[in-house]
């Protein structure tokens, strides 16, 4: 059974919080409270998780080590950041330009080097996505027909792309969960997303649903389970959703056309540059497809998504050998596109106001060994591994945590996956109140409350 | 009508003591108890006062009687009965009236000057889990919460022993000021707890943890022997609505001594709709009629009292019994005082039984038969056709074949081997094969499967641990998962049962030939490699990870067998399981198949019947289970009993007393048809049949053989992924996907808008048979003139005869009436 916490849309808010200056969580208390004495589990807040598969280097991105050996430091150079004292790899201008903007974790590392998705779907996460997880909290729709746990790859936005891929494991596992709690997968014509668009002359639907109500007899006193109330109800939703096209967020095609082309990391596909690698269809689905992913993801959590996975594509496993790029070609073609989208995309939900109301979060399985290879290749290595964070309300502009002289482990105090799930869950759920919320199964409960989120980044 | 004077006299009693003659009052004592003690300065008692009436009624007294004890000096009683120890000496408890009436009892308090040591694992254990410390959300988690970590539910008392008197160089205790403690300060509240006040400073728990500090932190006292079980009191009642009882705990050593463990018990009522209790053991029922139970937990023991709480509406007229069902539903009803809806109408009746036992909609050939029939006999002649149909087999395949994991994992996965499967299943249920036979024929498979397709079962439960839970769970009902690791607190299976159990299939032997060679043209999958099941010669036995001991095969609650190297164990298993007298088997499938035709298992979940989850109806559930092992394991006789009992024919429409019930059959629970159901009345409605990839044309949606059908339909209607033993993979719950997918998809609108539409919308005959055939199909009945007016009307002002039954079409499979089983 769904269930629905708040009756707010994003997009209501939006229209609302702009002009009236009130944050999407407080409309939501406020509605909340009308109702009902205790807070909504949902904060409101929703998070894109922008899996950096492959297993991207932590020197050439946020730690580069410039007084380092040089078969330790970022090989790419650095770049100065906006914060005082602070570099990122050479390959990051923009991003280094926005990092007053951003947290980034430096104390931060994975059990292992191997290549899965484990940020995403873990036992630390019951073997679920960690979207599922928050939707076996929030229920699975929002009441305007929007899912609160998507998945979006390649093909959601560009009809060349790739599907998902799960020969590194499920992004849509829902492990114990159970199938309902599988995120959305918009594109690729989807039936769901097809069945949110009106596919019948809307009077002719209009008659239909006048003639359902003369028929329609079975009484709801019938039934003391509540099925006969809750198909009615669903009933009822659905038709809200067919005309008021809930699809339409699936829809680059409303994004203002110059938008579009700002987020559009296409004209980095360098097709040419990579043919010689086995990977060559990664390198360029991710340039194609990159930027207008996060676009799309920034639309779906205006429309109300919770848990959006936006995943790169398998590019960042530079070992310098038949199949992969080597770290300084490599961060060339594939740092460059993620330095071109993510700093468009934090242009624009700064400029939109709404950038606390999104935590993106930017990370792989892994990092890489310290030390570059001859051949200008860095292997797995789990016990170190990249963290970037914006918005969602975090304390912005700082550096957490700090590495051992040459990047390979935290110096002290280690932050783990358990508390990145758990500073996710902080953002999107009062935790609080899902400790004790009543009807959770206890071991979902558990993951979203047990550990602590890292520390320094909520207020 | 007796009954009926009988339960308005007994809830006046509740009230006022009315008459008072040759009543007795008594208190309650455990029969294995000699002596009603007070042992040293830590105990306590739970009195509880009962009142036996003339006419056999309990009544719970506890509340209003005034205590007293002679010599007053030895102890204290309060208002709830409540007794605490003063003094050594013996005396007398009296507890009497307002009306005078008393009763008394021998009381002796012992150890007072000599103090037991407090006992930490009966004392200071069971407080963790009384107020929840120990759980998986707080201190029992791994880890524990903010440092401090208890053992999960208390089962490693030893371990919690250390966490306190060793940790963190005794960091929570400060045996120079207990009170300072963190163990005392944190829970009462005179410290900041994440976990909030759990009792107050100087209440009986915190007096015991204060006293255990002041003695030292003693361990535990080598010379008292272990608690081997609890003992509810009392164990059974008939309470008022909003009626009230009062329970006590009475703890039992090994070595025959007894103590009061109420005040550190846990109580859980099975159903929080009909009934409450507080923390010291008082049930409160609400103003609901039905029958609950309460859990009363201490240590690793379980006991449970069960509640029964009448109704006492008039029951005007009870229906006949047609057969035992009937007697037992409805003397239940009567005993609740609750009146059952009348029958519902035999067209209702036939889409009911063609849905539930076939899996499809009637024909509206078999609609008009049934229709045209005089013969007294038509339901019976109905179900006997239904029963002898494929469709049965078809229908009860598919509800096999789920939760005996008939599953490929992927649609490159060979689909040969889940056919083969499925076929036998259908073919045994065709054949009605005995369900212990069936059983046993799947639990002792030997061979290859391509000679056994019994052995897809074991391709799929391939481990022992899975083995072991999915045969506990599906043909035990027991849910004995949790004991792999460790004793779950609801349960009475510990990890030596589960290892017992395990030991059946520690000779199972897989043989897999090496696979074939890669092609790498091919495009088509590859053969799987032909799979053995086989038995391997030696002894059958297990270890339990936490003895560390071997433990020979074991059924629950059972002696352990020997068996000879050469006896597959596998057999004895099921000759255990298949014994008249095994206490699960049955029932398991009698409760399985209750709830496939009446809504709602007696124990529910269907496939969870532990002591502490009780069947609403324990009588029925014998009398089905003893019907079913009597008659041979005979499915369709036991499918048959159930369908034609008066039970079944209840109408869905409640009356002014059964809307809110659910757990005793007052009438039919509505259900909406399963996701394969749905479907093929979809398309039989309008005549064009879904196609399933790899399937032949005209398959329809209950013959699949296995889960890798992909239907986007099926899925968001919540057909299983048949990846577990347990039926809740199905669900029946509604969704907005579901929704749009009624009202807007292309995939249901091009069906409707092709086939019948078309068909009716050239039909010459006028609308209003048109609509009256449309009537018989979805519904198996007539349409009312005023509905066949309406559609009528409806039809000519849309003009468009093609357009019209389109949309005529649509909303039919859009009425609840169509979605639901009613």
């Amino acid at each position: 059974m769904l269930t629905f916490v708040d009756k707010h849309s994003r997009r209501d808010f939006l229209t609302v919080g702009g002009l009236a200056g009130l944050s999407l969580p407080m409309l939501l208390a406020g509605k909340a409270a009308a109702q009902d004495t205790r807070r909504p589990l949902t904060t409101g807040k929703s998070v894109i998780f922008l899996m950096m598969h492959g297993g991207p280097s932590q020197i050439e991105t946020w730690d580069p080590k410039p007084n380092a050996p040089s078969n330790n430091r970022s090989a790419t150079g650095i770049c100065q950041t906006s914060i005082p004292g602070v570099t990122f790899g050479g390959t990051f201008p923009k991003i280094a330009e926005r990092a007053h903007k951003l947290a980034v974790v430096r104390n931060y590392q994975v059990e292992n080097g191997n290549h899965d998705i484990k940020p995403v779907v873990s036992n630390h996460s019951l073997g679920a996505n960690l979207g599922s997880l928050y939707t076996r909290v929030a229920g699975s729709m929002r009441p305007n027909g929007m899912p609160t746990n998507v998945a979006i790859f390649p093909n959601s936005v560009d009809a060349r792309g790739p599907a998902a891929r799960s020969n590194f494991g499920n992004f849509l596992a829902t492990g114990s969960l159970g199938a309902s709690y599988s995120p959305f997968v918009p594109g690729a014509g989807g039936q769901m997303q097809q069945n949110m668009t009106l596919n019948l002359a809307q009077d002719r639907l209009g008659d239909r649903r006048e003639l359902l109500s003369q028929l329609d007899r079975l009484r709801r006193q019938v039934d003391a389970t509540g099925g006969i109330a809750a198909v009615d109800r669903f009933h009822e939703q659905a038709f809200d959703v067919i005309v008021s096209g809930i699809a339409q967020a699936f829809d680059l095609r409303r994004e203002d056309p110059r938008l579009v082309s700002a987020y559009d990391t296409e004209r980095h596909d360098r097709p040419t540059a990579w043919a010689h690698k086995n990977n060559r269809n990664n390198y360029t689905a991710n340039a194609r497809s990159l930027g207008k992913l996060l676009l799309l993801a920034r639309r779906l959590c205006q429309a109300g998504a919770g848990f959006v996975l936006v995943n790169t594509e398998f590019v960042w496993d530079m070992h310098q050998d038949q199949n992969n790029l080597g770290v300084l070609e490599g961060m060339d073609f594939v740092g460059t596109p993620f330095d071109h989208a993510v700093s468009a995309y934090i242009d624009d939900v700064e400029s939109r106001g709404i950038a606390d109301d999104i935590l993106l979060v930017a990370t792989g399985e892994m990092g890489r060994t310290p030390g570059l290879q001859s051949n200008g290749g860095r292997n797995h290595w789990g016990r170190s591994a990249p963290l970037l964070m914006h918005g969602g309300g975090i304390t912005h502009g700082q550096v957490i945590g700090q590495s051992s002289r040459d990047g390979g482990e935290p110096a002290s105090d280690p932050q783990r996956i358990p508390n990145l799930i758990s500073t996710i869950m902080h953002t999107m759920l009062n935790v609080g109140d899902v400790r004790v919320a009543a009807g959770l199964p206890t071991d979902v409960n558990r993951v979203i409350t047990e550990s602590r989120p890292i520390p320094g980044l909520h207020g | 009508m007796i009954f009926l004077r009988i339960v308005a006299c007994f809830a006046s009693l509740l009230v006022a003591i009315a008459d008072v003659s040759a009543q007795s009052l008594s208190i309650e004592q455990s029969r294995r108890e000699k002596v009603f003690i007070l042992d040293g300065a830590g105990s306590s008692r739970q009195l509880v006062v009962t009142e036996l009436t003339v006419a056999k009624k309990h009544a719970d007294l506890t509340r209003d009687a005034k205590y007293s004890i002679t010599p007053a000096n030895i102890a204290r009683i309060d208002a709830n009965g409540f007794v605490t120890p003063l003094q050594e000496g013996q005396g007398t408890i009296t507890a009497k009236l307002a009306d005078g009436r008393s009763t008394s009892l021998p009381v002796k308090v012992a150890n007072m000057r000599a103090d037991h040591p407090v006992h930490f694992n009966e004392q200071i254990v069971p407080l963790f889990s009384k107020f929840g410390c120990n759980t998986g959300g707080c201190h029992g988690k791994t880890g524990g919460q903010n440092g401090f970590a208890l053992s999960l539910f208390g089962f490693e008392p030893q371990e919690d022993f250390e966490a306190l008197v060793k940790e963190s160089r005794v960091r929570r205790i400060v045996l120079t000021s207990p009170d300072a403690s963190l163990l005392l300060a944190k829970p009462a509240g005179t410290m900041s707890h994440g976990g909030g006040r759990k009792f107050q400073v100087d209440s009986a728990p915190y007096r015991i943890v204060r006293r255990w500090i002041e003695q030292g932190l003693p361990a535990v006292p080598k010379n008292v022997a272990e608690v081997t079980g609890i003992e509810v009191l009392p164990q059974e009642r008939t309470l008022a609505q909003s009626g009230q009882q009062q329970l006590a705990v009475i703890a039992h050593r090994a070595d025959g001594t007894s103590f009061d463990a109420t005040a550190f018990a846990q109580f859980e009522v099975n159903d929080t709709e009909l009934a409450e209790v507080s923390s010291t053991g008082l049930v409160k029922a609400k103003a609901r009629p039905g029958s609950f139970s309460v859990m009363a937990r201490y240590q690793t023991h379980v006991d449970v009292f069960r509640a029964l709480v009448p109704l006492g509406a008039p029951i005007v007229k009870m229906p006949a019994a047609n057969n035992f069902i009937d007697t037992l539903v409805f003397k239940r009803l009567n005993t609740l005082g609750l009146p059952p809806s009348e029958f519902a109408d035999d067209m209702t009746f036939l889409r009911r039984v063609t849905v539930d036992l076939a899996g499809r909609l009637p024909t509206i050939d078999e609609t008009k038969a049934f229709l045209a029939s005089k013969d007294t006999n038509r339901r019976e002649q109905a179900v006997d056709k239904l029963l002898a149909s494929p469709d049965y087999a078809y229908y009860f395949a598919n509800k096999w074949g789920a939760i005996l994991r008939n599953r490929r994992k992927s649609d490159k996965d060979d689909p040969k081997i889940t056919a083969a499967f499925h076929k036998w299943i259908k073919e045994s249920l065709e054949q009605n094969k005995p369900y212990d036979q069936f059983v046993r024929e799947i639990v002792t498979v030997t061979g290859p499967h391509t000679e056994k397709p019994m052995v897809a079962w074991y391709r799929e439960v391939n481990s022992i641990n899975e083995q072991v839970e999915d045969v506990t769970q599906l043909f035990l009902g027991q849910r004995i998962m949790c004991a792999r690791c460790h004793h779950h607190p609801l349960e009475k299976w510990s990890q030596q049962d589960y290892y017992g159990f395990a030991a059946f299939f520690s000779r199972v032997e897989f043989k897999s030939p090496p696979p074939p060679k890669k092609d790498k043209g091919a495009k088509v999958a590859l053969p799987q490699p032909a799979m053995t099941v086989m038995h391997k010669p030696g002894l059958a036995e297990s270890k339990n990870p936490r003895t560390g001991l071997s433990v020979r095969p074991t059924g629950l609650g059972s002696m352990s067998l020997s068996l000879k190297a050469d006896d597959d164990p596998r057999v004895a298993l099921v000759d255990w399981m298949a014994d008249k007298n095994n206490p699960y088997f049955a029932k398991a499938l009698a409760n399985r198949y209750w709830k496939h035709f009446f809504g709602r298992g007696l124990n529910e979940p269907e496939d969870d019947m532990r002591v502490t989850n009780p069947p609403s109806n324990p009588e029925l559930l014998e009398a089905l289970a003893k019907h079913f092992a009597d008659n041979k394991y005979d499915l369709k006789n036991l499918v048959r009993t159930m369908v034609l009992s008066n039970a079944y024919r209840l109408s869905s429409e409640p009356n002014e007393h059964n809307a809110g019930d659910r757990q005793n059959f007052s009438r039919f629970q509505l259900r909406r048809l399963t996701a394969e159901v749905f479907l093929d009345a979809i398309d039989d409605l309008a005549q064009i049949r879904s196609t399933f990839k790899g399937m032949p044309a005209g398959t329809r949606a209950i013959q699949l053989p296995d889960n890798q059908v992909d239907s986007y339909f099926l899925s968001v209607f919540g057909r299983p992924d048949f990846a577990s033993a347990c039926e809740c993979e199905r669900s029946g719950d509604a969704n907005l996907a579901q929704s749009l997918h009624m009202v807007n998809s292309k995939d249901v609108m091009n069906k409707l808008d092709k086939g019948r539409a078309t068909k009716l919308a050239k039909d010459t005959r006028p609308h209003a048979e048109r609509v009256r055939e449309i009537y018989l199909l979805a519904y198996s009945r007539e349409p009312s003139a005023e509905e066949t007016r309406a559609v009528v009307a409806y039809v000519e002002r849309v003009g468009n005869a093609q357009r019209a039954y389109e949309d005529l079409l649509w909303t039919i499979v859009n009425t609840k009436e169509f979605m639901f089983n009613h």
